[in-house]
C-alpha cells in the first residue's frame, strides 16, 4: 500500500510489520514521532507488543537487553543525547550478541542545544559493535528497518538504522508499505539463539577473565565479517520480493569518473542532482553513496574508488583532533591499494546547516581546482565549508 | 521461501554451562569447624553423672521413654531422686544465669511417674552373662545401685539385707510425704528384674566376709550407718588422713548419733540416756513401718539436720506440736533450705541458737534446761526460753562433720552387735582409694577387729599397727571388696550413694576383667567432665564416651536463641492439707508442662538437631546425612567462616586452627588445666 | 528451628563469596522462597562475582548479569518479554547491592516502581561498595569508616532510607528483612512473590570483610542490628499500611558498634549521638506505624 509518510512513520510501519514484541523508548526530538506512532499501534492493537515508557534512554536499552535475552524481538529509537547516554549499553548489547534493532535519528550533540541534523552522534558510536545502516529516503528507511531485523537475527549483532533529523525523519514522501504476508516471507519469526529459560537455566554475561575475553571479542568481529556477505544476500532477497535494493554502497557514474563525491544520508539526494548536472556540463564526476558503514565495506570501496583520481568526501560530522569520519574510514580502506586516489575531506552541514546544491557544487569545484594532491599539512585533510567569521563575544 | 537457513555464525559469549562446584573452596580454610559435643555443668555436678542435657532434650521432644532410659543408664532411681535428691545440677545450671535454672529435679520425677503410669519396660543395654558372682552387703540405695549396674554388666548379684525389706534409708528414713513407699518398691522391683537377688533378713558380718573368697568373686560393702543406737562407739582416726570406714553416705546427715568430735564440738546432754528419749531416725523408721507412736502436746526435737527436720514434720502429722532446738543459727542448719522452709510452713517452731544443757524427767514429762548458744553473732533474735516442758524428746543431732574434718562414722550391719569394719590403712599394697569408696584387693583382704573401748587412750604408734589387721594368719583372705569410704566431703546425698554403687560395679568389673592396673584408668575414662562423677554409658562405650570433657560455660551459650520463660512453680498440696496426713506433698505435673519446662534447657554442649549450622552456612557446606548428629560438614567447600559454631546455641561445635579436615575419630581434646569452678 | 520452606537448595557450593558472607546467606534463603520459576537480573555488585566466572554459575535459576545502574530497567524488559510470551507465573527478580539500588541504580528502580512493573526487587545491603573495595554509598551508615570516608572524614550523613523513598511511590509492597531472621525473610519473600506489581525487599546482609569483623559474627551482628532498632523489621503495603514485625528490647547500640572495626574510631560522645539518632528514627517509625497501621 502506498502512502505519503514521514520518515519517522516509515520506521514505525516497519516495526509493526516486523512483529516486534517489546519496544522500550524515551522521547527525544526528533525521534518522538517514531515512538508516538508505535504507541498508537500498540494501543490500537495493531501491534502485539509491550511498550515500556522508561525513564531514560539508558534504561530503554537496558530494558531491551533484558527482553532480548529472553528471546523476543525488540526495538527502540533515539537520537543524539539519548544515544550518547546509551553508550555504555551499546557496547553491552553487542558484547551480549543481542539482535536489537534501533533507529537513530542523526541529531547534533549539545552544547549548545541543537536538534537538527548532524551525523556525529551515530558515528561516534562506531566502535561499539553495532551494524550501522544509513538511509537516504523514506522508502529506504522502511526497507532498511525490515532488513535490519533480518540481519541482526542472522548474525546476532545489534543494528542501528540511521536517518537524518528532519530532512528524513520529518519529511513526507510517498512510501510503499508492504503487506504483512510479503514481509513474513522475508522476515521469519524470531528463532533466538539466546533465550533464557527456567527449564534450562544458565547465566548470561558473567565474569569473563583474561583467558576467554579476547575470544569473545573475536567472535563479534567474526560476526561482523559474516554480516558483510549476509547483507548482500538479504539485500538481494529483498529485491526478489519487493523489487528494491540498495547495496552496501551505491556507485553512480563512477566507472569513468575523475572525481567521486562520497556522501551518506540525505546529502546523497542533493548530490545525485548535482552530479547529474555536472555530468551534463561534461565534468567527469561520480557519486558514491555509503549505506553500510559498519561493517565497513572496504572491498567494495576499493573496487569503486581505486581507479579514481580524487575522492571528495562530504562529512556531516567530525572527529575532533582528527578529521571527518567517513573520510577517515575511506582513507583507511584505500590505504593498502598500490594505486589509490587522493581523498579530500569536506565538512559541511553540522548542526542542521543546509547542504544545498551550491554547497555540493562548491565542494566539487574545490576538489577539482584547488586540491590537486594530498595536502601536506594535516590540517588540510578536512576543509570546513561555509564557515562564517565569528567573534566569541567576549 | 526466498530465504534459506544459513550457517550459524560464531557466538562465543559469556554464558554459563557449568556449576561452581568445581571450585573446592575448602582450600581457603585456615580455621575449621567441627561437631564437638561437650559436657554440661549439670552432669558434672550430678554425682550420678546423668546426661541431663540429653534427658531434657528428649523430654522436650515428647520422647519420654527415651528420656527415662537416659536416666536409667546412669541412675536406677529416677522416681526417688526426682523426689528427694538435693539437685546440685540446678545449682550450676547455666540457665540460672539467663533467667532461672531448669527444673531438672521435677522433670526427672515426671519421667519416672510417666514410666510408672504406663508400666513402661526400659530397654537397657546389657552385656552377656558372666560366670562371676558379686555379693553386695546392704540393700540401701548404694548397694542396690551397685547390684543394678553389676547386673547390667552381666554379673550374678546377691544382695544381703539385714532388714525385713530392701531399701535402707529409702524405705525407713524418708517419710512418705516426701517419698511414697510404692515408688521405692517399684524401682527396687525394676532392679530385681535385671536379675538381682535380694536376700532380706541376712545380716552381714565378719563371718560373711570370711566366706566371700569361696562364695563370690567380689564384694561391695554398703551397709549404711544410720542405725547406730547409743551402744555404738566412735573411732578416732588421724585428723589428717581421712581414712575411714565404709558407711552409708545417704544417711550421713541422718546420722543421729551425737558424739563428741575430736574438736570438742557435738552434743552430749546429761540425761539424754533416759528411757523415753528416742532417736529421731528411730521415729522415722517406726512411721515407715506403720508403727508411729501417738503423740500429743509439745514434743522437742534436738538437732538441725535432715533427721531432725523430718522427725519434727512427722511429729506435726502425728498430732503434736514440734519444737526444734538447734545449737547454731537457722541458716547454719545442715538440713536443706527447702526442708526447713517446709517445716516452718507446717508449723514446726524453731528455737535456734539454743542448746539443751540438762534433761530431767518430771512426772511423765521432760524438762529441758536451755541456754542461748554462744555464737559470733549472739544477741540477735529472740532470747531462748530458759526451760521447756515437753511430752517427748527425740534426739536427732546433726553430726555431719564440717568440711575438712575426718569422717568417723561407722557401724555394723543390723544385728551385728559390735562389728566394725576396719580397712587397712592407705598406702598399703592392694588398697586403692576411689572417688566414692575404697577398693581392697584379694591379696590383702579385709579384716574385722574387735570393738575398741572408747574410754581407752589413743593408741601409740602408727595407727595401722594399732588397729589394722588382726594379724591372724589363720583367717582366709576375702574376695576383692569395695568399701563405701567416706572422703572428707561435707555433702552426702542419695545421688552420692548411687554414684558409689556405680563406681564399685565398674571398679570390680575392671578388676576382674583386666586386673588392678586397669582400674584407675578405666574409671577415669568414664569421668564426666573434670569432676568425680562417672558415666555408665561411657563405660559401656556408648556415644557419650566420645564426648569432649570440656565443660560449657554460660558465656559460650548463644542466648539469642532463647527467650525468657519462667520456671514452673512446683504444684503442691495446700499447706492445710499437708499436715493432715502423710500423703505426698508435691503433686504430679502434666506432660505439656514437663515438655515446656524441658524446653528451657539449653542442652549445653549437646546437639539437639536444631539445624542452625546447616541453615546459616553461606556455602551450603553442611549436609544432612546419617552421621550421629544427622549432618556433617563438607570440607571440600567449607571456608571455615565459623558461623555454624557461633550460631550453635549450645556450643556443640568447635572452631579450631587448621585447614585440613579433621581426621576421622578425631581425638577429643583433654580438659584444660585450670578449669574454673562451676 | 524448623523453617517451613522447601528444603531444596537453589544454589551450589563453590561460589567465591568471602567466608561468612551475608549476601550468600541472603541469596540462599530468598531462592528457597522463590523456587524454580524465577529469572534473576544481577546488576554489578558482589554477586556479579560470587556467582562465578565463565563458564560457571552458582545459581540454579536463569540469571542475567547487567550493567550497574540497570537493575530496574532490565527487569522491566524481562518482565515485558515474559508477559508477551504469555508467562505471568515466572517471577522476575532484580538482585542488587546497595550501590546499585540506592545510588547509581536508583533512577531505574524508581522508574520501574513508578510504572508499577510486575517484578520483585531485592536489595541486599552490606552498606558500602564492597565489590570494589569498601567505598562509601548512600547506604553507608552514619559513623562508618570506608575507603572513601577514611579517618576524620568518616561518614557524617545518615543512611538513606530506601524503603521510605519507595513507599512514597505507593509501591504495593516494601519490607525490610534480615539474614538473622530467616523465617521472617522467607515469609516476606513468599508474600511478595504472590503480589502483582512492584515489590521491594531490603535485606540486611552483613559483610565481615568490609565491616572489619570476624567472619563468624555475620548472623550475630545482623541480629544485633535488629535488636538495637538500628535495622527494624517492618512492612509497608500499598505505600500506606505499616506493620512492624518485631518489637525488640531495644538494646543499646554500643555493643553493636564496638564489635565492628569500621566503627572503632567513634568516641563515646559519637555513640551517644548515634544512640539518639537511632531512638529518633525508631520512634518516627513507630509513629508512622501507629498512624497508618494495617
Amino acid at each position: 500500500m502506498r502512502k505519503v509518510l514521514e520518515g519517522s512513520h516509515a520506521v514505525a510501519e516497519a516495526v509493526r510489520l516486523a512483529g516486534v514484541h517489546v519496544v522500550s523508548a524515551y522521547p527525544i526530538t526528533p525521534q518522538t514521532h517514531i515512538v508516538e506512532r508505535i504507541a498508537d499501534f500498540c494501543a490500537e492493537g495493531a501491534m502485539n507488543a509491550r511498550f515500556l515508557r522508561v525513564e531514560s534512554e539508558h534504561s530503554a536499552l537496558a530494558a531491551l537487553i533484558g527482553a532480548s535475552s529472553m528471546g523476543v524481538r525488540t526495538f527502540t529509537a533515539t537520537s543524539s543525547q539519548g544515544l550518547a547516554l546509551m553508550h555504555e549499553l551499546l557496547h553491552w548489547t553487542s558484547g551480549a550478541r543481542l539482535p536489537i534493532v534501533m533507529a537513530d535519528v542523526n541529531r547534533a550533540l549539545a552544547p549548545g542545544w541543537n536538534i537538527w541534523c548532524d551525523q556525529t552522534d551515530s558515528l561516534s558510536q562506531r566502535d561499539t559493535g553495532w551494524i550501522q545502516l544509513y538511509c537516504e529516503t523514506g522508502q529506504e528507511t522502511l526497507d532498511t528497518t525490515l532488513l535490519a531485523f533480518r540481519l541482526a537475527e542472522s548474525v546476532n549483532l545489534p543494528v542501528m538504522v540511521v536517518l537524518d533529523a528532519f530532512f528524513l525523519s520529518h519529511t513526507y514522501e510517498p512510501v510503499d508499505i508492504p503487506d504483512q504476508e510479503a514481509v513474513d516471507a522475508f522476515l521469519p519469526p524470531f528463532r533466538p539463539r539466546i533465550a533464557l529459560s527456567t527449564a534450562a537455566p544458565c547465566a548470561l554475561s558473567q565474569m569473563a577473565p583474561q583467558n576467554v575475553y579476547m575470544e569473545m571479542r573475536y567472535s563479534i568481529q567474526q560476526a561482523m565479517e559474516e554480516a558483510l556477505g549476509r547483507f548482500e544476500e538479504f539485500d538481494a532477497q529483498f529485491d526478489e520480493l519487493f523489487g528494491r535494493r540498495y547495496g552496501a554502497v551505491e556507485a553512480v557514474c563512477c566507472e569513468d569518473a575523475d572525481i567521486v563525491l562520497a556522501t551518506s544520508g540525505t546529502i546523497t539526494g542533493t548530490a545525485r542532482q548535482v552530479v547529474e548536472e555536472l555530468r551534463a556540463e561534461g565534468q567527469k564526476v561520480g557519486l558514491l553513496k555509503i549505506k553500510l558503514f559498519r561493517p565497513f565495506p572496504a572491498a567494495l570501496v576499493r573496487e569503486v574508488l581505486g581507479p579514481v583520481r580524487k575522492v571528495a568526501v562530504i562529512d556531516r560530522n567530525f572527529s575532533f583532533g582528527a578529521t571527518g569520519i567517513f573520510a577517515q574510514e575511506l582513507r583507511a580502506a584505500l590505504y593498502s591499494l598500490p594505486r589509490r586516489p587522493v581523498v579530500l575531506g569536506f565538512i559541511a552541514g553540522l548542526g542542521g546547516r543546509d547542504v544545498t546544491e551550491n554547497v555540493v557544487r562548491e565542494i566539487y569545484c574545490r576538489a577539482r581546482d584547488n586540491l590537486d594532491s594530498p595536502p601536506t599539512d594535516p590540517r588540510g585533510e578536512a576543509v570546513w565549508v561555509g564557515l562564517s567569521e565569528v567573534s566569541d563575544g567576549a | 521461501m526466498p530465504y534459506k537457513d544459513l550457517k550459524a555464525v560464531p557466538l562465543f559469549i559469556a554464558r554459563s554451562h557449568l556449576t561452581t562446584e568445581a571450585n573446592k573452596t575448602g582450600a581457603w580454610r585456615f580455621l575449621r569447624p567441627r561437631y564437638d559435643e561437650k559436657t554440661a555443668p549439670c552432669c558434672v555436678a550430678c554425682p550420678a553423672g546423668e546426661d541431663i542435657g540429653r534427658i531434657q532434650m528428649l523430654a522436650s521432644q515428647g520422647l519420654f521413654k527415651e528420656a527415662w532410659e537416659t536416666v536409667l543408664i546412669e541412675n536406677p532411681f529416677p522416681g526417688v531422686c526426682g523426689r528427694i535428691c538435693g539437685h546440685p545440677c540446678e545449682a550450676v545450671c547455666n540457665r540460672r544465669r539467663f533467667d532461672e535454672a531448669v527444673a531438672v529435679h521435677t522433670i526427672e520425677r515426671f519421667l519416672a511417674d510417666t514410666a510408672s503410669r504406663y508400666e513402661l519396660k526400659p530397654h537397657l543395654e546389657r552385656l552377656l552373662p558372666k560366670k562371676e558372682r558379686i555379693a553386695v552387703a546392704g540393700a540401701g540405695p548404694s548397694g542396690l545401685a551397685a547390684a543394678y549396674f553389676l547386673a547390667l554388666l552381666g554379673y550374678g548379684c546377691d544382695v544381703y539385707e539385714a532388714g525385713p525389706e530392701p531399701g535402707g534409708i529409702l524405705r525407713w528414713g524418708v517419710p512418705s510425704y516426701r517419698l511414697p513407699p510404692g515408688v521405692v518398691r517399684e524401682e527396687i522391683a525394676r532392679i530385681e528384674e535385671q536379675g538381682v537377688r535380694i536376700h532380706c533378713g541376712n545380716s552381714v558380718g565378719e563371718e560373711f566376709l570370711g566366706r566371700t573368697a569361696s562364695t563370690c568373686d567380689g564384694v561391695f560393702v554398703a551397709c549404711g550407718a544410720w542405725e547406730p543406737g547409743p551402744a555404738s562407739q566412735s573411732v578416732e582416726t588421724d585428723s589428717g588422713s581421712g581414712r575411714g570406714l565404709g558407711t552409708g553416705t545417704a544417711s550421713r546427715d541422718a546420722h543421729s548419733n551425737l558424739r563428741r568430735r575430736s574438736d570438742g564440738s557435738g552434743l552430749t546432754v546429761p540425761g539424754e540416756d533416759m528411757p523415753g528419749i528416742e532417736d529421731g531416725l528411730e521415729l522415722l523408721r517406726k512411721v515407715a513401718a506403720g508403727n508411729a507412736p501417738a503423740l500429743e502436746g509439745p514434743v522437742a526435737v534436738i538437732g538441725g539436720g535432715y533427721a531432725a527436720i523430718e522427725a519434727a514434720r512427722c511429729v506435726v502429722r502425728l498430732g503434736a506440736k514440734a519444737l526444734l532446738v538447734y545449737i547454731r543459727g537457722r541458716e547454719d542448719m545442715p538440713a536443706s533450705k527447702e526442708g526447713i522452709a517446709m517445716a516452718l510452713e507446717e508449723g514446726v517452731e524453731v528455737l535456734d541458737r539454743t542448746t539443751p544443757v540438762n534433761i530431767e524427767a518430771q512426772g511423765g514429762e521432760f524438762l529441758i534446761t536451755l541456754r542461748a548458744a554462744q555464737t559470733a553473732d549472739s544477741g540477735s533474735g529472740p532470747a531462748a526460753p530458759a526451760a521447756l516442758r515437753v511430752g517427748r524428746i527425740f534426739m536427732a543431732g546433726a553430726v555431719g562433720p564440717p568440711a575438712g574434718m575426718p569422717t568417723q562414722t561407722f557401724g555394723g550391719g543390723r544385728g551385728d552387735a559390735a562389728g566394725q569394719w576396719m580397712l587397712p590403712p592407705e598406702g598399703d599394697e592392694g588398697v586403692m582409694r576411689l572417688n566414692y569408696g575404697v577398693l581392697v584387693m584379694t591379696e590383702v583382704g579385709a579384716r574385722l577387729v574387735e570393738p575398741r573401748d572408747p574410754a581407752a587412750p589413743a593408741a601409740e604408734g602408727p595407727p595401722s599397727a594399732a588397729r589394722g589387721l588382726s594379724g591372724d594368719p589363720g583367717r582366709p583372705p576375702a574376695a576383692p571388696a569395695v568399701f563405701r569410704g567416706d572422703l572428707a566431703n561435707a555433702s552426702r546425698s542419695l545421688a552420692h550413694a548411687v554414684a558409689s554403687g556405680k563406681e564399685a560395679a565398674m571398679a570390680l568389673d575392671l578388676l576382674l576383667r583386666e586386673g588392678p592396673g586397669a582400674v584407675r584408668s578405666g574409671l577415669k575414662r568414664c569421668a564426666v567432665g573434670p569432676g568425680r562423677s562417672l558415666s555408665f554409658e561411657a563405660y559401656m562405650n556408648g556415644p557419650r564416651s566420645r564426648r569432649s570433657s570440656k565443660v560449657v560455660r554460660y558465656g559460650e551459650i548463644n542466648t539469642d536463641y532463647f527467650h525468657f520463660s519462667p520456671r514452673l512453680t512446683q504444684p503442691r498440696l495446700l499447706k492445710a492439707e499437708r499436715v493432715r496426713s502423710f500423703a505426698e506433698i508435691d503433686l504430679k505435673i502434666s506432660a505439656s508442662i514437663a515438655m515446656r519446662q524441658a524446653e528451657r534447657c539449653f542442652n549445653c554442649g549437646t546437639c539437639n538437631q536444631c539445624d542452625n549450622c546447616r541453615l546459616f552456612c553461606p556455602d551450603l557446606a553442611v549436609v544432612r546425612d546419617q552421621s550421629p548428629w544427622g549432618r556433617s560438614i563438607d570440607y571440600d567447600y567449607c571456608k571455615g567462616c565459623g558461623i555454624c559454631v557461633v550460631e550453635c546455641p549450645r556450643n556443640a561445635m568447635t572452631l579450631e586452627e587448621g585447614g585440613e579436615p579433621p581426621p576421622p575419630n578425631c581425638p577429643l581434646p583433654s580438659v584444660a588445666d585450670g578449669e574454673e569452678s562451676l | 528451628m524448623e523453617l517451613d520452606v522447601v528444603d531444596r537448595e537453589y544454589m551450589y557450593s563453590g561460589h567465591v563469596a568471602c567466608p561468612g558472607c551475608g549476601a550468600a546467606i541472603a541469596m540462599r534463603f530468598v531462592l528457597k522462597a522463590l523456587e524454580e520459576k524465577t529469572v534473576m537480573v544481577i546488576p554489578a555488585c558482589c554477586w556479579s562475582i560470587i556467582a562465578g566466572s565463565y563458564p560457571q554459575c552458582a545459581l540454579q535459576i536463569p540469571a542475567i548479569h547487567t550493567a550497574f545502574e540497570t537493575g530496574g530497567a532490565v527487569a522491566s524488559g524481562v518482565r515485558a518479554a515474559l508477559d508477551v510470551k504469555g508467562d505471568t507465573e515466572t517471577t522476575v527478580i532484580t538482585w542488587a547491592g546497595d550501590g546499585g539500588t540506592f545510588d547509581i541504580g536508583f533512577q531505574a528502580l524508581s522508574g520501574a516502581v513508578e510504572r508499577n512493573e510486575d517484578f520483585l526487587y531485592v536489595c541486599y545491603d552490606n552498606e558500602a561498595y564492597m565489590n570494589t573495595g569498601v567505598q562509601r554509598s548512600s547506604s553507608t551508615p552514619y559513623g562508618a569508616w570506608t575507603t572513601t570516608t577514611p579517618s576524620r572524614e568518616w561518614k557524617k550523613m545518615r543512611k538513606k532510607n530506601i524503603v521510605e523513598a519507595l513507599v512514597a511511590h505507593r509501591i504495593p509492597y516494601a519490607a525490610t528483612a534480615s539474614i538473622a531472621y530467616p523465617e521472617d525473610l522467607v515469609a516476606k519473600v513468599k508474600k511478595a512473590r504472590a503480589i502483582k506489581g512492584s515489590r521491594f525487599i531490603h535485606i540486611f546482609a552483613s559483610c565481615p570483610t568490609g565491616w572489619r569483623m570476624p567472619s563468624e559474627m555475620s548472623i550475630k551482628i545482623a541480629r544485633m542490628a535488629v535488636q538495637t532498632n538500628i535495622f527494624p523489621l517492618y512492612e509497608v503495603e500499598g505505600g500506606v499500611r505499616y506493620t512492624i514485625n518485631l518489637n525488640p528490647r531495644g538494646y543499646l547500640v554500643k555493643e553493636y558498634f564496638h564489635l565492628q572495626g569500621r566503627f572503632k574510631h567513634l568516641t563515646e560522645s559519637d555513640l551517644d549521638t548515634i544512640q539518639q539518632m537511632v531512638n529518633e528514627d525508631w520512634e518516627l517509625l513507630q509513629r508512622r506505624a501507629m498512624a497508618m497501621s494495617a
